[in-house]
C-alpha cells in the first residue's frame, strides 16, 4: 500500500483551534448580553434620578453591546473556519492553509482563548502551505 | 469534575471542548485509515471531507439549537445536544452526498465507526464538564460532583448515576464491535439500532433536565427520536439483507 500524501498536523491544529476558539467567542456573546442588560439598567437609574449622564449612559451601553457582538461574530466565525478548513487541509491545502492563516489573524481579536486559537490556526495554515503534495502517492484502486 | 485545565490565574482551558477536539480528531484519523483500506479513490475523499467539513458548522448550530428549543433556554446561553447535531448534521451531509452523487450507504458505513469513537470521547468531555449527568442512586457506581457543579445543584452532594461514563463506554464497545463483528454492509443499521436502544434505556438513568417535545411527557425527546433510529436500523438492515440475497 502506497504512504497517503499529505499531514495530519493542520487538521489537529485546526480542530483544536476551533474548539478552543468557540467557547470564548460564546463567551463574548454571554458577556455582550450581561453587560447591556447592567448597562441599561444603570442609564434607567440615572434617567430616573434625573442625572444629566443618562444619555452618556445609553451611548455607552449600546457601544459596548455592538463591540461585544462584533466580537462575538469575529470569533465564531474564524472558529469554525479554522476548523473546517483545517479538516479540509490534506485534501486543498493551498486554499485552507491561506483561510486558516486568515482565520488565525481574525482569532486574535476574541479574547484570551481566541488568541491561542489564533496561534494554532496559523500554525495549522503554514504546515497546510507546506505540506509536501505528492501526486504519485495515491490510494490503490 | 474537573472543568479546567488551568494554566495560569487567567488562562482556564475547558476540558469539555478539549475532548471533543480529542474526539473529532481521533474520528478523522480512523476515517482516513478506513478511507485507505476500503480503496476510495483520491476523488471521492476529497468530496466525503467537503461534505463532513461543511456539515460540522450545521451540527454545531443544530446541537444548540435543538437544546435551546426542548429546554427553552435562549440560544447563546444554552448547551449542546447530541441529537441535535447528530439530525442537523446529518441532513445537510445527506444531502451533499446526494449531490455529489457518491454512494450514500456504503459512504455511511466507512463513516459510523469514526462517528461512535467519536461520541465516546465526547461523552467523557461530558463527565468532565459536569452536565448529561444522571439521577441519585445509591449504588456503588454513583459518583459525587462537586459543588456548584449541574448535578451538585440537582442534588446536593449525593451520589449520581455517571451516564456519561456508561455511555461512553457503551461507545466504546460499539465501536470496537462495529469494526471487528459486524459485516461492512450492516455497520449503519448496527449503529442505529444499537445505539437507539442503548439510548432509550440510559434516558431512564439520566437526572438533567431532559427537555419536552410535542407537548407530551411519557418519553423525552431523545427518547422519541432514538425510537425512530431505530426504525430507520431496522428498515435499512432488511433492506441490506434482501438486497444481499437478490
Amino acid at each position: 500500500m502506497a504512504e497517503q500524501k499529505g499531514t495530519n498536523v493542520p487538521m489537529i491544529l485546526g480542530i483544536i483551534g476551533g474548539a478552543l476558539g468557540l467557547p470564548g467567542a460564546i463567551c463574548n456573546g454571554l458577556c455582550a448580553g450581561a453587560a447591556s442588560s447592567v448597562m441599561t439598567e444603570a442609564s434607567k437609574q440615572i434617567a430616573e434620578q434625573g442625572g444629566q449622564y443618562s444619555a452618556l449612559a445609553d451611548n455607552l451601553s449600546t457601544g459596548l453591546q455592538t463591540t461585544l457582538m462584533v466580537y462575538f461574530a469575529i470569533g465564531l466565525i474564524t472558529s469554525i473556519g479554522g476548523l473546517v478548513f483545517g479538516i479540509l487541509a490534506k485534501k486543498m491545502s493551498l486554499v485552507a492553509g491561506i483561510v486558516m492563516i486568515i482565520c488565525g489573524i481574525g482569532s486574535f481579536f476574541s479574547g484570551l482563548l481566541g488568541i491561542i486559537a489564533g496561534i494554532l490556526f496559523i500554525i495549522g495554515g503554514i504546515f497546510a502551505l507546506v505540506q509536501k503534495n505528492d501526486p504519485s502517492s495515491t490510494p490503490a484502486q | 469534575m474537573f472543568d479546567y485545565l488551568v494554566l495560569s490565574e487567567s488562562l482556564k482551558l475547558p476540558m469539555y471542548n478539549l475532548w471533543i477536539a480529542a474526539g473529532l480528531i481521533a474520528g478523522f484519523l480512523f476515517l482516513e485509515k478506513q478511507l485507505f483500506k476500503y480503496s476510495i479513490s483520491e476523488k471521492e475523499q476529497k468530496k466525503i471531507y467537503i461534505a463532513i467539513a461543511s456539515s460540522i458548522p450545521f451540527g454545531f448550530f443544530g446541537a444548540r439549537a435543538f437544546d435551546s428549543w426542548v429546554t427553552g433556554v435562549g440560544l447563546l446561553y444554552g448547551g449542546f445536544t447530541f441529537f441535535g447535531g447528530f439530525l442537523s448534521a446529518s441532513f445537510c451531509f445527506l444531502l451533499l452526498l446526494r449531490i455529489f452523487k457518491l454512494k450514500i450507504i456504503n459512504t455511511l458505513n466507512i463513516l459510523v465507526p469514526s462517528l461512535a469513537l467519536a461520541h465516546a470521547f465526547g461523552r467523557i468531555g461530558c463527565f468532565f464538564g459536569g452536565c448529561c449527568h444522571g439521577s441519585a442512586t445509591h449504588s456503588f457506581l454513583g459518583v459525587i460532583f462537586p459543588q456548584n457543579s449541574p448535578a451538585d445543584l440537582l442534588y446536593g452532594q449525593n451520589p449520581v448515576h455517571p451516564t456519561q461514563l456508561y455511555e461512553a463506554f457503551f461507545l466504546f464497545i460499539l465501536f470496537i464491535l462495529l469494526i471487528w463483528k459486524v459485516p461492512f454492509r450492516f455497520r449503519t443499521s448496527f449503529y442505529l439500532i444499537g445505539y437507539g436502544i442503548f439510548r432509550f434505556l440510559i434516558e431512564e438513568l439520566r437526572g438533567d433536565p431532559r427537555g419536552i417535545l410535542l407537548t407530551q411527557t411519557l418519553f423525552s425527546p431523545s427518547q422519541l427520536i432514538s425510537l425512530a433510529l431505530f426504525l430507520i436500523g431496522v428498515v435499512l438492515f432488511f433492506k441490506n439483507k434482501t438486497s444481499a440475497s437478490c
